[in-house]
């Protein structure tokens, strides 16, 4: 049953995504469409991986890391945590339980939007006259999980430690400050430019691995996640 | 197996420096119907989330049902054992009622299905109804189904019948005798309605500022808590540190009154010892002693 509260908790927040994401992969199609053909064929892919990465990512992994094992409503913010806790926090199961499947659901959604991204990337990439290999995104497909995981596991921490509104902001603006980072120094390899794992777009293009990038990006997830389970066992209600 | 439901031992409790706890003492034995009294801020919610983890004592120790609360695979056994209805009485507003009760049954291979038929009946809940769309006191209600139907050994409840209807009110407290009568099950319970908690309880603690004033069986407490008037010849105020020792006092002219806690015969003897025009022993309400003693401890 706690996979189903997790799920009850998770599904309106799967809509929202799942909507940004169609109406970025349609707004992307149409700007191909509309105005692609007078830019060469790797600016446009740039600019649409750039645009998927940007917006998809940041929202998936922060809409979906929850909100620990505090309850959600079906929308809006939490501000403090809903009362309904106290109920939960008396039933025989421990927190970290409550955290570790809450945050399975969110992180099964994350992975799923993930690897719908790659494919959309993928698809426009075809259409704009640039194929990429299909063995090529599904073996750079881990590469860029794993970048979601280190994401969704900072996601999680801060949505144990800050209310759900200002986790949100703050997962955005570090998401924001990894792209800013990008374009401030372009004249770092590849390898040592987080937002590259996070769009996947070299992996794709290139096959180029940037090992420095996700060890930092496996152990933000390990972290992340070991220091929210610690949080959550100690936090008082 | 212990006596004792919930022994607590000097618990000090904190909130950024101010005492919420300040060495508390008390013990309910098994199969009580035990009231929890005190003013708002005494302590009494924080006493109960401590005993379910909810918190960490600063010092002290608590064990529930002979586990120690502090230790987290003993908190799960306790929570296994125990039913609880918190002060904001809150439930998953995305659930229905069905569902909710679906939800907690799953935690409870010992889940009463006669009780949950009995207090849907009794407390009018529909399972379809959106928690959502509850009032207040439908909450309470679903929380008492919840909390009754779990099979437990100990009911922790804090402010049971916030909210509650005349009619809800007579069903939970039919409810609890009937638990505690028949299924030998241990009842901790705050509230502020203390003519209700006097129909039902045995046992009562009394908290103060963090600490307990009172600890025992209600019906020895009431027994041995009386109101001695005493009417003197002159002014009274002279008199008044003779009895100082006996309990809190009133001086109000030639008329002093005592709130004698266990020790009325002696009061009465020295009174009439000092020439007492009249000494009348007075029975107390459970709302008397409450306040007497509260007052008593605040002067």
């Amino acid at each position: 049953m706690m996979w189903r509260k997790s799920w009850w908790e998770c599904r309106f927040r799967v809509v929202c995504v799942a909507l940004i994401y169609l109406s970025v992969s349609a707004g992307a199609l149409l700007l191909l469409l509309n105005h692609g053909a007078s830019a060469p064929p790797s600016a446009r892919l740039n600019f649409y991986v750039i645009l998927l990465a940007c917006l998809i990512a940041p929202i998936v992994t922060v809409l979906l890391a929850g909100s620990g094992i505090n309850s959600q409503t079906s929308w809006g913010m939490l501000h403090g945590f809903h009362a309904s806790m106290y109920f939960l926090l008396s039933l025989p199961v421990s927190r970290r339980r409550a955290l570790l499947i809450r945050s399975a659901m969110g992180g099964v959604f994350t992975a799923l939007f993930v690897v719908l991204s790659v494919c959309t990337i993928s698809l426009l990439a075809l259409w704009s006259g640039t194929r990429i290999p299909p063995n090529q995104v599904l073996g750079r497909l881990p590469f860029i999980l794993l970048g979601a995981f280190g994401l969704f596991g900072l996601s999680t921490l801060l949505t144990i430690v800050f209310d759900e509104f200002w986790a949100g902001m703050l997962g955005v603006s570090i998401i924001g400050f990894f792209f800013g980072m990008e374009i401030a120094f372009q004249s770092l390899p590849i390898r040592f430019q987080p937002a590259e794992i996070l769009s996947g777009q070299q992996f794709i293009l290139t096959g180029a691995v940037g090992w420095p990038v996700i060890a930092f990006f496996f152990l933000l997830g390990v972290i992340s996640m070991a220091a929210s389970v610690y949080l959550v066992e100690r936090k008082e209600y | 197996m212990t006596d004792e439901a919930i022994s607590i031992h000097g618990l000090v409790k904190r909130y950024g420096g101010n005492p919420a706890l300040d060495g508390l003492n008390l013990s309910v034995p098994r199969g009580a119907l035990a009231g929890f009294v005190g003013l708002n801020g005494a302590g009494k919610t924080t006493t109960l989330r401590i005993l379910l983890q909810m918190a960490r004592a600063d010092a002290g120790s608590a064990r529930v049902l002979g586990l120690n609360a502090a230790g987290h695979v003993e908190s799960l056994d306790i929570r296994r054992r125990t039913a609880f209805v918190p002060e904001r009485k809150e439930l998953f507003p995305y659930m229905t009622v069905g569902e909710v009760i679906a939800f907690t049954k799953s935690f409870y291979p010992g889940w009463r299905g006669d009780l949950e038929k009995r207090y849907l009946k009794d407390f009018a809940l529909r399972r379809e109804q959106k928690i959502t769309q509850l009032s207040k006191g439908t909450l309470t209600k679903l929380h008492l189904l919840l909390a009754f139907s779990r099979g437990a050994e100990l009911i922790l409840l804090d402010e049971p019948t916030d909210g509650l209807d005349p009619l809800g009110v007579e069903v939970f407290l039919q409810a609890l005798v009937g638990l505690v009568a028949e299924d030998g099950v241990t009842v901790f319970f705050s509230s502020h309605r203390l003519n209700e908690m006097e129909q039902v309880a045995d046992y009562l603690c009394i908290i103060h500022q963090g600490r307990a004033l009172l600890n025992g069986n209600l019906d020895e407490l009431k027994a041995a808590c009386r109101r001695v008037v005493m009417v003197f010849h002159d002014d009274s105020r002279a008199l008044a540190a003779e009895f100082a020792a006996a309990g809190p006092l009133k001086q109000d002219g030639r008329t002093l009154t005592v709130l004698a806690n266990g020790a009325v015969d002696s009061v009465v003897a020295r009174a009439r010892g000092l020439g007492a025009r009249s000494v009348d022993v007075q029975p107390l309400s459970l709302r008397e002693i409450f306040l007497d003693l509260v007052r008593g401890d605040a002067q």
